[in-house]
């Protein structure tokens, strides 16, 4: 059983290093660009000199989805970032203050919980009427933290109610390093398991986004934009399609692997 | 001098009609705690008073109100002649030095993330006295006192055996310097060789560094051991305050009777 | 438990209100005036005022809020921009629709999830258990468009065997009656597929977790210890208890399924409100793109008390516990 979880571990880790190190230094070694248009070349199929095939504008896929990783890395992970900086404090005071001032702060969690999240994004994105990775990064990161910060306002709650934080109260320790010292650190392994999974899930929701047409806009390519790029051409040029899938799949798959792992270990 | 010393020390602390009584909706209350009815009692300094009583007799109830955790309902909890309340909002950080505790559970009571040495540097840290540079040199010696080793330093709590950390805690609670210690069943979570090489420790703390302990436990039989006087404790009320052999020998109230006879037979 | 009940149901409204104030400040993030999207530039000035005063955009924040809040409870979502039709009656049309495409993946889904957690626990700790564990997790990470695409890419365009978009065939209306419903259950086939597919990951998951904490529970190793069957103990005591993961599983899936509903409609063509935001998303329609926003979350509010009061009903601990 552990033997297993150890091998998909490894595998997980070698092939999203993998992804991550071609998506970083792939682009500084490929000669294709991923903008510039030949259209004598449209619609080729994968080969030597065009691993993944190119669109209808001539463009290299591979080159493409090199480029569009780094993006639709960096986007998952600040927003990732982004919403932990919200949600962790926010949990914090919610959880360790208690009484009126977690009622209010809960109903505010309970209130953007029950818009679905994507549709929220989609909603805002679309009302915001801004499509730069900035405003995509900022968007998804404002409404993403809900989670987190349930998590951490849910946990502080029991913990504050320890033994050992009533004894550090009266050693006359000050609330602020008890809820920095005493409390966050023994809350940390939950969080950093629901930020992996935010991480992969992120990369989903953006990629829908993308590919809708609301994210991230051709032709700075982004996973998702490329996959609708290939959208009318499903038989005839399915590998515009197929490969920038198949690199969320991947990216996301060993994600939520990684994921899991670290919560079983804590567990046990 | 010396008579007005004994005036100023007849009551260290004391507790005048204290009750707490639970009148919002029951399903806001998070855990059962209990009701006190009444509470009136008085301890001298360096004078050891135990608590006796089974569980949920509201005898952790009154160790947290001394320590501030939680607020009376009514009623008034007079330290050295001042009273709780304005002591908690004005002179918190100095009632912090005078009251410490120990809990029942001493691995619970050590921050589980941080090493031994950053927990017993924590106080002196608040005290402000000692210069850092003191600050491995006044553990050591403290350490040493209480038999322990300094390679314990480098542990964390989890890797504490009960009766270290439980010393631990005592450590803690002393570097502060207090005049009050309160001792919630400190007990009960060690076997009872441990058990006794803890209550001599208390013992000798009590006798050599004069101070005032508050001791709380259901255990009967460590009362000869540890106690001057003992209130007994039941169902949030204080039934019957005395030295120990005069409670032991001629107790009035009929639980208590119950409770000494129950003790016989174990 | 009556108390549980109304505090419950309290805390609903409470959230829809929330909801409200909201669902229409957002659009108050936008920049520039509603009445300028969408419209001719050549068009005067005059037409444009003309169009505030229909929408009411001249009137005070707070009396918009009003006017708005009332038509809500009269069932009156104000005109869509862009097609000038009652939102309702847009509302009216693509409600069913929606409906059609979620119920029937819902129920797959949990019915799904929970074999497929009962299997992982019958042969708990088995080459099939850990099967069922990575597969959940792989088709948890597809995201449901790509799968979509692959399997319009297979099934409709490659082999001709199902229809890819739009509900019903052109010749719907010549069709019997048992053409028709066959028609209509084609047309339903990829969809249903791809959104109960990639969702059953989660139920799935949840309902094994569910069940592997009952296991492990006292009086299931009493029963053991009473010598029952494996199964039997599973059966006659295990599964009782499943209801409650279920209950909640299927309560707190409600906001993913809208979510994912969203993009597969637009990519089947489907005609349900998910669509609607998008291609409203597109038009910058502001008053379909609240109200959709705003009904969506009421039905997860209502989705999430369902299944709060449920579980109060089957399961008499949790209206002990104070929940968030």
């Amino acid at each position: 059983m552990n033997k297993e979880k150890n091998n998909s571990l490894i595998f997980s880790v070698i092939i999203l290093s993998i992804i991550i190190l071609s998506v970083l230094l792939g682009p500084l070694l490929l000669n294709q660009d991923p903008v510039s248009q030949s259209l004598q070349n449209a619609y080729e199929k994968p080969s030597k000199l065009h691993w993944f095939g190119t669109d209808k504008f001539g463009r290299d896929i591979f080159a493409r989805v090199l480029y569009g990783g780094r993006i639709s890395f960096l986007i998952a992970l600040m927003s990732v970032i982004l919403s932990m900086f919200i949600g962790i404090p926010y949990g914090l005071i919610s959880g360790y203050v208690g009484q009126k001032l977690d009622a209010v702060l809960s109903w505010f969690i309970n209130l953007f919980m029950a818009v679905p999240q994507f549709l929220l994004i989609l909603v805002v994105i679309a009302v915001i009427d801004e499509n730069t990775v900035v405003w995509v990064i900022l968007i998804i990161g404002l409404f993403s933290w809900m989670d987190v910060a349930r998590l951490v306002r849910n946990q502080t709650l029991s913990i504050k109610e320890l033994d050992y934080i009533l004894a550090e109260r009266v050693i006359g320790v000050s609330q602020l390093r008890i809820l920095l010292r005493h409390i966050l650190p023994n809350l940390i392994g939950p969080v950093v398991v629901s930020a992996t999974l935010m991480l992969g899930n992120v990369i989903l929701i953006e990629s829908a986004l993308s590919f809708i047409g609301l994210g991230i806009q051709p032709p700075t390519p982004s996973w998702g934009n490329i996959i609708n790029d290939g959208r009318h051409v499903l038989i005839d040029g399915w590998w515009i399609s197929v490969f920038p899938g198949a690199a969320i799949f991947l990216s996301v798959l060993c994600i939520h692997f990684i994921g899991e792992y670290i919560q079983e270990k804590q567990i046990i | 001098m010396d008579s007005r010393d004994a005036q100023k020390n007849k009551a260290e602390l004391s507790f005048h009609d204290v009750c707490i009584n639970f009148n919002f909706p029951a399903f806001l209350r998070k855990k059962t705690k209990a009701v006190l009815h009444n509470i009136n009692f008085s301890i001298k300094a360096g004078e050891s008073f135990a608590f006796i009583g089974e569980s949920g007799a509201g005898k952790s109830t009154i160790g947290k109100i001394i320590l501030g955790l939680y607020k009376p309902g009514a009623g008034k909890v007079i330290y050295q002649g001042l009273s709780l309340d304005s002591i908690l909002t004005t002179k918190l950080s100095w009632y912090r030095g005078q009251c410490q505790s120990i809990f029942q559970d001493p691995k619970a009571s050590l921050s589980p993330k941080m090493k031994i040495k950053e927990l017993l540097t924590e106080p002196l840290i608040l005290m402000k006295s000692a210069a850092k540079a003191d600050y491995d040199e006044i553990i050591r010696i403290q350490l040493e006192k209480l038999g322990l080793k300094p390679v314990l330093l480098q542990r964390y709590p989890h890797q504490l055996s009960g009766g270290e950390a439980q010393r631990i805690c005592i450590v803690r609670a002393l570097l502060r310097n207090p005049k009050i210690l309160i001792c919630d069943e400190p007990t009960s979570g060690l076997d009872i060789s441990t058990e006794f090489e803890i209550i001599r420790l208390l013992k000798s703390l009590q006798v050599n560094n004069r101070l005032t302990l508050l001791f709380m436990t259901h255990n009967i039989y460590l009362l000869p051991h540890i106690a001057d006087n003992v209130g007994i404790m039941y169902k949030g009320e204080l039934i019957e305050t005395g030295p120990v052999a005069k409670i032991l020998n001629y107790p009035k109230h009929v639980y208590t009777q119950k409770l000494i006879q129950s003790s016989r037979y174990n | 438990m009556r108390t549980y009940i109304l505090k419950r149901i309290l805390s609903g409204i409470l959230l829809v209100i929330g909801l409200l104030l909201f669902t229409f400040f957002l659009v108050r993030l936008s920049p520039g005036n509603p009445a300028s999207i969408g419209y001719d530039p050549l068009k005067s000035s005059q037409s444009m005022s003309r169009l505030e005063k229909v929408w009411g955009l001249d009137q005070p924040v707070h009396t918009q809020f009003y006017a708005w809040v009332t038509g809500i409870l009269h069932g009156d979502f104000g005109r869509s921009y862009s097609n000038h039709k009652p939102v309702t009656e847009l509302l009216k049309q693509t409600i069913p629709n929606t409906l059609l495409l979620t119920v029937p993946a819902l129920v797959i889904q949990v019915v799904v999830g929970i074999l497929l957690g009962l299997i992982q626990i019958i042969r708990h700790n088995t080459w099939l258990d850990r099967f069922i564990s990575s597969f959940t997790l792989f088709i948890y990470a597809i995201p449901a468009f790509w799968l979509a695409l692959i399997l319009i890419m297979l099934f409709s365009q490659k082999f001709g065997w199902l229809p890819s978009s739009q509900m019903i065939s052109f010749s719907y209306d010549s069709l019997s009656l048992w053409q028709k419903f066959l028609d209509r259950c084609v047309h339903l086939l990829l969809p249903v597929l791809t959104m109960s597919l990639t969702s059953i990951g989660i139920t799935s998951r949840y309902i094994r977790n569910g069940l592997v904490d009952i296991m492990d529970k006292t009086y299931i190793t009493a029963a053991r210890a009473r010598g029952l069957s494996e199964k039997r103990i599973i059966f006659k005591h295990a599964l009782r208890n499943t209801l409650v993961p279920v209950i909640t599983v299927t309560g707190q899936y409600f906001p993913v399924l809208i979510s994912s509903s969203v993009v597969i409609e637009l990519i089947f063509s489907w005609p349900g409100m998910g669509r609607l935001v998008v291609l409203s998303s597109y038009a910058r329609d502001y008053p379909v793109i609240i109200a959709c926003t705003f009904l969506m979350a009421v039905f997860v509010v209502l989705g999430t008390l369902l299944a709060d009061i449920l579980n109060a009903i089957v399961d008499p601990r949790i209206r002990l516990q104070e929940k968030v």
